[in-house]
């Protein structure tokens, strides 16, 4: 039966890679391809020659920290452990295509085989991840022992966070299917669980009154000395004996660190073999799912929508409306944990030393991230209903009005985060040691800051919905996005499109908004900024709705079949 | 109602549709019929603006459809064959998206009537991913048909919905032509054509071989032999023998 899933994996790379040639036929693939070599050679092989010839500095300096970020990496393992048992839903790692469903399933094949063709399937892929991460990362600079060593203990590693994350998910399904009888072997996996969090956690907790005192970068060297002594070093070996083979100081530090780590793969592949018959009952809802039409990943919740439509007024307010409802119901609490444990973990560390001030450059730094790549990243906007364009425009409305409610929604968004951080950094601003002292400075910066944040966003969105009207096959839309070099090449020549766009349209506004500023800087000092920031929006808005009416005929002469959905 | 004359669709060298005109009446329901590639979905998209005519002109209650698009979609709603439906909206949700674009103020009143024709009473809060293939379409028809437009344009009306909903859909479609509606109706169903159709067109390599009733087409020398039965008239039409076999 293996040769059978062989076939399908081999066919399957074989055929990608068939396809990325053909592709390469087109203009923009080609393109793309040019200037993703180009990046390549300049940003990363070029380094990786330099420090072949300085082979061995980096690896002696990884020697050297090595037993330090063991334990780290060990701790940071436990806690992503522990966030995936507590986490509320399981992960995709046991669903299966509808291929899978329809070949595989209806075909004489044990669900044993079916479990190994599932983790044999993505083996190629982790292994090729891996080692572009390692030309990208730090251990680009170790010698190529050291390299290959990083190479094949991280790909090891995450071999076994996959079968952790199967494993666990199928413990979690053993408890959920079966409230009456749940099998003994799912009990005393979470009762492991359970002892080795209560071992680490207490162990640190014991150090609490002593890490609370000490200064950030101490209490991280305490936390780590306490996650390496005593019953939380027993609790924390299978996670340690992990990383060590990726951090190993040589081939034969690798090949002693291997060991533990192959026994603690094979106690999960036992695991998980173990626990095949709730695999069987997992994948029947997968199944159905599929069958149905119903795998949406990321999953929809359905929430009340941020407001009731009226059935008449502005077409553009009914966009707004399904784009922000869109917004809500793909967030989840799981991802606001990932948006907001960060800043959570940040606030708490500043807050150690009760210096609140400090948390001002943070905020500021958020403020900015938000600004300027808030909007590549928040995308329901034209940028995932392109694909629908056919539904669209069916629709009794304008391509200007489409497009003001294509943008408002994420612009909203944006905007509403972008203010509450200026009002986080004013309202901490005057603990802060390095800011301006006179509380009307900090004002005008923070009014003017709260002017001008929210036109750039538009003007950055207004850009990239105006790349996928002009340019629909460049740029990647719905949830789709297309892979290779020749993909990132693509997305380097858009953005630099962008930026030069956005740059050529701000010259104008921050001209005359630069010099209404200026001038009455000089004549009432800080609040003086207002005005010029006004200007500069006003100008800015001025030229957004000229390009918004030029480019809502654009898309009204838009032929859907142009748009390409990127495979 | 609808006046389509002169349309040409091309994509590169191939030309979809050529040259075709027809015009439908109100009260009319016109059947849409043609071998695969015959030009029929290319027709309707060009009809309801989707894609730009390469040529000619397409008139919705004498509104051109590239010239004055928003007047003309107002008056028309098409239902593709494939229910496009926004995954992350509910039904109810859905119908108020609609209401909004097309202003229909009174549609309060509207959606509970129209959920109940169309089977969908108790559905209004889920999701497209929450419903079977024919009630994802129902949905669709229900979105179209609540602005009471005088134009309807039906891609393969009938397809995933069980017995019942296909006696419902055919009502459906009758009534509305009754009450006023011009409706095009393109489907390989030839007996359903053949049931709630007043008109039959049909389609080949993009140009119109056939216009008329069952019985004028029945009675054109070149298909007399067919008879009335709609399958051989099409199979003659179309350029295929008696057995079937291209002629």
């Amino acid at each position: 039966m293996i040769g059978a899933f062989l076939l399908v994996i081999v066919c399957s790379i074989k055929n990608r890679v068939v396809r990325r040639f053909r592709r390469l036929r087109e203009p923009r693939y080609l393109a793309g391809l040019i200037v993703g070599l180009v990046y390549l050679y300049f940003f990363v092989f070029r380094n990786q020659m330099r420090s072949a010839r300085h082979q061995g500095r980096g690896f002696e300096a990884l020697a050297s920290f090595a037993p330090d970020l063991v334990a780290a990496g060990a701790l940071v393992l436990w806690g992503l452990a522990a966030l995936l048992w507590l986490w509320p839903s399981a992960s995709k790692a046991w669903t299966f295509t509808g291929a899978e469903v329809q070949f595989f399933f209806t075909a004489p094949v044990t669900r044993r085989s079916l479990l190994n063709y599932k983790l044999l399937r993505p083996q190629l892929g982790l292994l090729f991840g891996v080692a572009i991460a390692s030309l990208f990362s730090g251990a680009a600079n170790a010698s190529a022992a050291g390299r290959w060593s990083f190479v094949l203990g991280g790909w090891l590693l995450f071999a076994v966070i996959m079968l952790h994350v199967l494993g666990a998910n199928l413990t979690k399904a053993g408890f959920r299917a079966r409230a009456s009888k749940v099998p003994p072997l799912a009990w005393a996996s979470a009762a492991v669980m359970l002892a080795a969090s209560g071992a680490v956690i207490g162990s640190i907790a014991a150090r609490a009154p002593q890490l609370l005192s000490l200064p950030v970068s101490e209490a991280f060297r305490a936390v780590i000395e306490a996650s390496r002594s005593g019953i939380a070093a027993w609790a924390l070996w299978p996670y340690a004996a992990m990383v060590a083979p990726v951090l190993a100081a040589g081939p034969a530090a690798f090949a002693r660190a291997l060991g533990p780590a192959l026994a603690v793969a094979a106690v999960n592949y036992w695991w998980v073999l173990a626990s095949d018959a709730r695999l069987e009952e997992a994948t029947v809802v997968a199944e159905r799912d599929v069958i149905r039409g119903r795998r949406r990943p990321p999953k929809i919740v359905v929430r009340a929508a941020p407001f009731t439509l009226a059935p008449t007024g502005r077409l553009e307010t009914a966009v707004l409306w399904k784009n922000t409802i869109q917004l809500s119901r793909y967030a989840s609490v799981a991802t606001l944990i990932r948006v907001l444990l960060p800043i959570a973990l940040l606030a708490f560390v500043f807050g150690l030393n009760a210096r609140a001030g400090s948390l001002v450059p943070v905020v500021l730094m958020l403020m900015f991230f938000a600004t300027l790549m808030g909007p590549y990243m928040f995308r329901n906007d034209l940028r995932m209903d392109l694909p629908r364009l056919a539904v669209l425009k069916t629709w009794p409305i304008s391509g200007r009005e489409l497009l003001v409610g294509e943008i408002t929604a994420p612009w909203l968004m944006l905007s509403v985060v972008v203010w509450f951080l200026v009002a986080v950094a004013w309202g901490l601003s005057p603990t802060w040691s390095a800011g301006p002292r006179d509380a009307i400075a900090r004002a005008s910066l923070a009014a003017a800051a709260a002017v001008l944040a929210p036109m750039l966003i538009a003007g950055q969105l207004l850009v990239q919905n105006a790349a996928v009207v002009l340019f629909p096959a460049w740029i990647a839309t719905g949830g789709s996005r297309a892979r290779g070099v020749e993909a990132m090449g693509q997305n380097i020549l858009m953005f630099a499109g962008t930026l030069l766009s956005l740059a050529l349209g701000v010259l104008p506004a921050l001209v005359v908004g630069g010099a209404v500023g200026w001038g009455s800087y000089l004549l009432f000092g800080w609040p003086g900024l207002l005005p010029g920031a006004v200007v500069f929006s006003g100008v800015l808005l001025g030229e957004a709705a000229v390009v918004v009416a030029w480019l809502g005929r654009v898309l009204e002469r838009t032929d859907p079949s142009q748009v390409e959905v990127a495979e | 109602m609808i006046v389509v004359d002169g349309l040409t669709k091309a994509y590169g060298s191939l030309e979809a549709v050529s040259g075709l005109s027809f015009s439908v009446a109100r009260g009319e329901v016109v059947g849409l019929i043609g071998p695969n590639g015959a030009g029929k979905t290319t027709t309707l998209k060009c009809m309801v603006g989707i894609q730009a005519p390469t040529s000619g002109t397409v008139t919705i209650d004498g509104h051109d459809i590239v010239a004055d698009a928003i007047a003309a979609k107002r008056r028309l709603a098409f239902m593709p064959d494939e229910p496009q439906l926004f995954e992350y909206l509910t039904v109810k949700e859905h119908l108020a998206l609609v209401a909004r674009l097309y202003r229909v103020s009174d549609h309060a009143a509207r959606v509970p009537v129209l959920l109940g024709e169309l089977e969908l009473t108790g559905k209004e809060g889920a999701l497209p991913g929450e419903l079977s293939r024919g009630m994802r379409q129902k949905l669709v028809i229900a979105c179209g048909l609540l602005h009471d437009p005088p134009v309807l344009l039906f891609d393969e009306p009938l397809t995933g919905l069980d017995p019942l909903g296909i006696r419902r859909m055919k009502e459906t479609i009758v009534a509305r032509a009754r009450a006023g509606a011009a409706v095009v109706v393109s489907s390989h169903l030839l007996h359903l054509v053949e049931e709630i159709c007043t008109r039959i067109l049909i389609l080949h390599k993009g140009r119109k071989v056939a216009d008329g009733t069952l019985e004028q087409l029945a009675a054109r020398h070149d298909l007399a032999q067919a008879g009335s039965d709609l399958e051989e008239i099409f199979l003659r039409a179309t350029g295929h023998g008696e057995d079937g076999a291209a002629s």
